[in-house]
């Protein structure tokens, strides 16, 4: 792999012309795959920059399988569909920057900038024609939870103890608490009871998992993995390494019930609680965040608040599998080729008033894009906030109902929107009328 | 005849198949909640003959990498995985690897061969 990431560094001309005509921040599948379509769609000029010293993002350190079923029809490992990719990005004219951290977007001027601190090229102004951002994110720690108690070592979250484990190779403990059923939580679990750990059972505050089905099955069932659902960690004891966590049932507004804890001894709590987009960068060039995604608000080709900058990836919002993602890259090279050639410019600038707006309603957590032009196919792709069986996706204003079998908040749920479908919206409001759709999932009455 | 409720995990769907069995004869009587032709296979594979895809990590000498990412090129036998993960963990490997390198055949008679996850080239 190093020796794949040495030859993809060689391809950087040390010239002091530092104008690109793309340039994609993040080498994880989402930034591999926009680098790679932008470059077979012909963009002359492609950077593609890591903070890492290889290209891949969380790919190499997820050693399960399950991924590429969309993208390449078998079912891969994560360093597999990595290293499927690091070809791709080598065996086209693509320019990479690795060990370079993004640290400023500047698009005030009439040339889009980034200022990039690089371990080989010290600080250094970087120009752009379009930009496309596939930042990643980031796990939430104890910090965010507000878990009571000591704060001993041993406490980690449950992505890094995987970085630990496939990476690095060691162990962190070897009596694991789990807190948060997220799909990170779920495969650890799986993966430390097979490098010999005790994991004495998973803890989900909500009463669904939030991990995929799946890995419910195979990652837990398989090895006799209690799951507690509606259970919640409310207190670490330990002086210097963690020793054990109270637990506690929680009621319905999701309050522990103080008099029934139960006290586990462990000296590890891995915590699975949710993944926040990265969007400290967006954030330098005043790209407008929607607070639903914490990614940027984006329109059908994801393109951002600001003029020529695109987003995909978990920057743009959480995904659950990697296929999504790539094709999320993909997306995003197409509309930034199009931005290129000065095709996207009728429907540019997401701020303009002439877009409709998409809100979340009720059962939805967010939706993406967030506004969209009426003039094209959407594939909207929902994330819904609690399960439902036999329900509908209904779209308001454009009349149009959509059932769906099953929902789950760790399952993505896509939903394609036709351009008549629109029409039927732009012709009944006119300029009174509102110029939002409402999106919301309804659980099906019986008898209707 | 029998019943069972498990969870296909074939894709991300995830769904939830409602299988009536026979044990004896090995056979499917009827599968409900299926959404396709998969859940057909993995309801019959899961009852009678269980597998999954076993990945793990095995050590190297590298001055980069601490571990080289493994898997069975097709599904394990379920029952065998725990016990082939440990052995697994004695294979010596020699640089440089390439992602799809044969590391063991036949691993412990299951008919299964361990290959590399990943390309790692340097020492």
């Amino acid at each position: 792999m190093v020796k794949l990431i040495k030859q993809a560094e060689n391809k950087i001309k040390h010239s002091s012309d530092s104008e690109y005509d793309l340039v994609v921040i993040g080498g994880g599948p989402g930034g591999m795959a926009a680098a790679v379509k932008a470059a077979e769609l012909g963009v002359e000029r492609v950077l593609l920059i890591e903070r890492d010293s290889f290209l891949g993002g969380i790919l190499p350190q997820c050693i399960h399988s399950g991924f590429g079923i969309k993208i390449f029809n078998s079912e891969l490992t994560g360093p597999e569909y990595c290293q499927l990719f690091v070809e791709k990005v080598r065996n086209i004219s693509i320019e990479v920057m690795l060990d370079t951290m993004a640290l400023t977007l500047d698009l005030k001027g009439d040339k889009k900038s980034i200022i990039v601190s690089s371990r080989n090229f010290g600080i250094k102004r970087i120009t752009a024609k379009a930009i496309i951002l596939s930042l990643g994110c980031r796990e939430r720690t104890r910090g965010q939870i507000l878990i009571p108690g000591s704060r001993p070592a041993g406490v980690l979250t449950a992505g890094l103890v995987q970085k630990m484990v496939n990476i690095e190779g060691f162990l962190p403990g070897k009596n694991i608490v789990i807190l948060g059923s997220g799909d990170i939580g779920l495969i650890m679990a799986r993966r430390l009871v097979l490098e010999g750990c005790k994991v004495k059972g998973v803890f989900e505050l909500m009463p669904f998992s939030t991990g995929l089905l799946r890995n419910i099955s195979q990652c837990l069932e398989d090895f006799e993995i209690p799951l507690y659902l509606s259970h919640t960690v409310t207190k670490i004891y330990g002086d210097k390494r963690i020793k054990s966590v109270d637990i506690a049932m929680v009621d319905k507004n999701l309050n522990p019930i103080q008099t029934k804890t139960k006290n586990i001894k462990c000296d590890t709590l891995l915590l699975s609680v949710g993944l926040i987009p990265e969007n400290e960068l967006s954030k330098t060039a005043e790209i407008e965040i929607d607070l639903k995604t914490g990614g940027p608000a984006v329109d059908q080709y994801l393109h951002t608040s600001r003029n020529g900058v695109f987003a995909c990836g978990n920057s743009l919002f959480v995904n659950d599998l990697a296929d999504n993602v790539t094709e999320d890259g993909y997306l995003a090279a197409q509309s930034a080729v199009s931005f290129l050639n000065g095709r996207l410019r009728s429907e540019k600038l997401i701020r303009s008033k002439k877009l409709i707006n998409i809100e979340a309603g009720e059962n939805i957590a967010y939706i993406v894009p967030q506004k969209v032009s009426g003039k094209s196919d959407v594939n909207f792709r929902i994330r819904a906030s609690i399960p439902l069986r036999n329900a509908f996706i209904e779209f308001s204003n454009i009349g149009l109902k959509k059932k769906v079998r099953f929902v789950n908040p760790g399952e993505l749920i896509f939903a394609k929107i036709t351009k008549g479908d629109f029409g039927k919206f732009l012709e009944c409001n006119t300029k009174t009328a509102s110029d939002s759709i409402k999106v919301s999932i309804k659980k099906e009455v019986q008898g209707q | 005849m029998k019943k069972k409720k498990m969870t296909c995990i074939t894709c991300p769907i995830g769904c939830l198949l409602e299988v009536d069995y026979e044990l004896t004869k090995k056979e499917i009587i009827s599968l409900k909640s299926n959404q396709c032709k998969k859940g057909y296979k993995f309801a019959q594979d899961e009852l009678f003959d269980p597998k999954r895809i076993l990945t793990t990590t095995v050590k190297i000498n590298s001055r980069f990498f601490k571990r080289l990412p493994v898997r069975s090129n097709i599904p394990a036998p379920k029952g065998m995985i725990e016990r082939m993960v440990k052995e697994i963990k004695k294979i010596q490997i020699n640089l440089p690897v390439k992602m799809g390198d044969v590391l063991a055949i036949n691993f412990m008679d299951t008919g299964v061969n361990i290959i590399s996850s990943a390309t790692i080239e340097q020492q």
